[in-house]
């Protein structure tokens, strides 16, 4: 199905998001969705940090992506209008969650299938990142877990180049030294698995 | 891009990390790191947090994909779009295969015990005998049913013009077993089987006088006579008793209800104990003896394939209530039972996502297949589910149960509907 598809440009695929022909459709919107679901959802759980909340910004990402098709939009820029849609969404929904109250006992803890050390480094990690400055977050979001270069992240964020740059170094920076207590005990856990 | 004179070494090794320098500029920036021992720590430092930030992507869940195709509609065509997904999902794995051995089973434990319970029919069809007894309740069972009489059914019961029943617009009047005046013993209303065998619960009997119908098959002479048992045969039963279903309003337990969480491929397991309101409505009304306010409990597992699709087993019990009607040219029989069937089967699920300006109520509908001890039941259900914890929920909703049996060859059922209500433990 997606195989024929596979090689497909994002413009023709977001043409064929128009089509009447249901089955098209389909083919099209799994092709984009493989393309692109991944970062995308990536991008809405670190930002969000709230998985109910990212799996419906998530699908409202994709869903308005395909209504928007019906629409006589070029599209020029299918990754960057993706994770534009996925960015204001996020943006709209994240002050509202700040006024979301969970009670202790909903709280359920993850089980991971990693050892505990390198489990609370990562969650260490985590944390660090989320008390990021929100300019800063958002590009390292992008940068290390999107995996965008820095003149798509300027793209969708609207913002220069330079700008970029500079606010990756700053968060690096600040990352650096939140982590740098931690930053043996990683070495420890990289020898520990040889 | 030419950066050389806008950077600091330090931006530099962030950005050949990040793979935005260029050839020339990463020859420097290697020359320069080589050069400076803090420049190094620097280097070793953020490939240190790159490693800690690179954990592996997230993928989303397919269930999600479903949910937006569902949305626009571009799937197969909405439900059935999601069901045909579903079903894939469902078909490769390996639960799939426990519940399928499960319906296998439930289905050869019915087919075992229903063809036990033919043979019996076939050696004792024509000597099987209800007889009315006392005034006082009667109890059949299973053992016993095949060869039982019930006295004391008096004549004066099937007449007519008894004065204790009422004829009017050919309305039919039914009176409970204690109700009914003392009786001679001269009369014996004999019938095959194991229709009313049942079990241990109370039968009810009660009479109708009523004008005659055409088409009776059931032969129930006037005082002192007797029916001749053994004229009757399988073929040309004059009490053949095909039992016309009843439908009645019932409260009945429910199904089980699943949980809410989004991980895949987890069970859990789940007790449910079902309610329903003692009162029935329509022309049938038990004592509360008869009809236990919590008739119902299952126990069962489900396993979540999807954030909205569930599916698993359960087995539980539960009574129905079973009226046959007689009628012979003046009068009108009602015997009513009240069957504890034990059943099992598939449970299958769809919920709808939570409702948060409902305080989070969670819409669902569910349909159980399965089979019991003396023939299939299907449930259907639709309701609100609230989850008060990860452990407790509470669940209310509509539910319809058909329970299917089969006797010499005629298909029956009897339905319920009502209101369900309970609560789900999961552990």
């Amino acid at each position: 199905m997606a195989n024929n598809y596979s090689n497909i440009p994002d413009e023709t695929l977001y043409e064929y998001l128009k089509s009447n022909d249901k089955r098209a459709t389909l083919n099209a919107f799994n092709e984009i969705y493989r393309r692109y679901s991944t970062k995308v959802y990536t991008y809405c759980r670190k930002v969000l940090n709230n998985d109910p909340a990212a799996d419906d910004i998530f699908q409202e990402t994709f869903t308005r992506l395909c209504e928007g098709a019906k629409n006589d939009r070029v599209m020029t820029n299918l990754s960057g209008y993706i994770f534009k849609i996925a960015r204001n969404l996020c943006l709209t929904e994240k002050p509202r969650l700040m006024n979301v109250m969970v009670q202790l006992e909903d709280i359920q803890l993850p089980i991971y299938d990693k050892n505990y050390g390198q489990q609370e480094l990562e969650n260490i990690v985590e944390l660090t990142i989320q008390s990021l400055p929100e300019i800063y977050r958002e590009v390292i979001i992008m940068k290390e877990y999107m995996n965008l270069s820095y003149c798509e992240i300027s793209e969708n964020l609207n913002i220069s180049m330079t700008v970029v740059r500079v606010r990756i170094f700053r968060a690096k920076q600040k990352l650096r030294e939140l982590l740098l207590p931690y930053l043996e005990d990683f070495d420890r856990e990289i020898k520990k698995q040889g | 891009m030419s950066l050389e004179f806008e950077l600091t070494s330090s931006e530099k090794i962030t950005m050949l990390l990040d793979g935005e320098l260029s050839q020339t500029e990463v020859g420097n920036v290697f020359f320069n790191v080589a050069q400076d021992e803090k420049l190094q720590q620097d280097f070793i430092s953020e490939l240190q947090i790159r490693k800690l930030m690179k954990p592996a992507a997230v993928i989303p869940p397919d269930n999600l994909r479903l949910g937006i195709i569902s949305t626009l509609g571009i799937g197969t065509i909405g439900f059935w779009g999601n069901f045909a997904e579903t079903s894939k999902l469902i078909a490769s794995s390996k639960v799939f295969l426990m519940l399928l051995a499960t319906i296998t089973g439930a289905a050869g434990t019915y087919l075992f015990m229903n063809n036990a319970q033919n043979e019996l029919a076939k050696t004792n069809s024509a000597q099987a005998n209800l007889r009315s007894s006392n005034s006082s309740g009667n109890n059949f069972n299973d053992n016993q049913a095949n060869n039982q009489s019930v006295n004391n059914f008096g004549a004066n019961n099937f007449n007519a013009n008894n004065a204790s029943t009422n004829n009017s617009n050919g309305n039919r009047n039914k009176f409970r077993k204690n109700n009914l005046p003392p009786v001679s013993k001269s009369t014996e209303i004999e019938q095959t089987q194991e229709l009313i065998s049942a079990n241990s619960n109370p039968i009810v009997i009660a009479e109708n006088s009523g004008n005659a119908k055409e088409n009776s098959q059931i032969q129930v002479e006037p005082i002192a006579q007797t029916i001749n048992t053994n004229a009757m045969q399988n073929s040309n039963l004059p009490i053949s008793v095909p039992i016309q279903t009843m439908n009645k309003n019932e409260i009945v337990p429910n199904l089980n209800l699943m949980k809410s969480r989004y991980t895949n491929n987890d069970s859990r397991f789940m007790a449910t104990f079902r309610g329903f309101a003692t009162q029935n409505s329509g022309n049938i009304n038990l004592a509360p003896e008869s009809s236990p306010s919590i008739n119902n409990i299952a126990i069962g597992t489900m396993f979540e394939f999807t954030k909205n699709f569930s599916a698993g087993f359960e087995f539980g019990q539960e009574n129905f209530v079973q009226q046959f009607k007689v009628t012979s040219a003046n009068n009108e029989i009602d015997l009513i039972q009240n069957k504890l069937a034990f059943w099992g089967g598939v449970n299958l699920s769809y919920k709808l996502d939570k409702i948060q300006s409902l305080e989070n109520l969670q819409p669902y509908g569910t349909l159980f297949i399965g089979g019991t001890n003396f023939g299939y039941i299907t449930r259907q259900s639709l309701g609100l589910n609230y989850e008060i914890n990860s452990q407790f929920a509470m669940f209310t909703g509509l539910e319809y149960t058909s329970l299917f049996s089969s006797y010499n060859a005629i298909w029956s059922s009897s339905q319920k509907y009502g209101m369900t209500y309970g609560i789900q433990l999961k552990f």
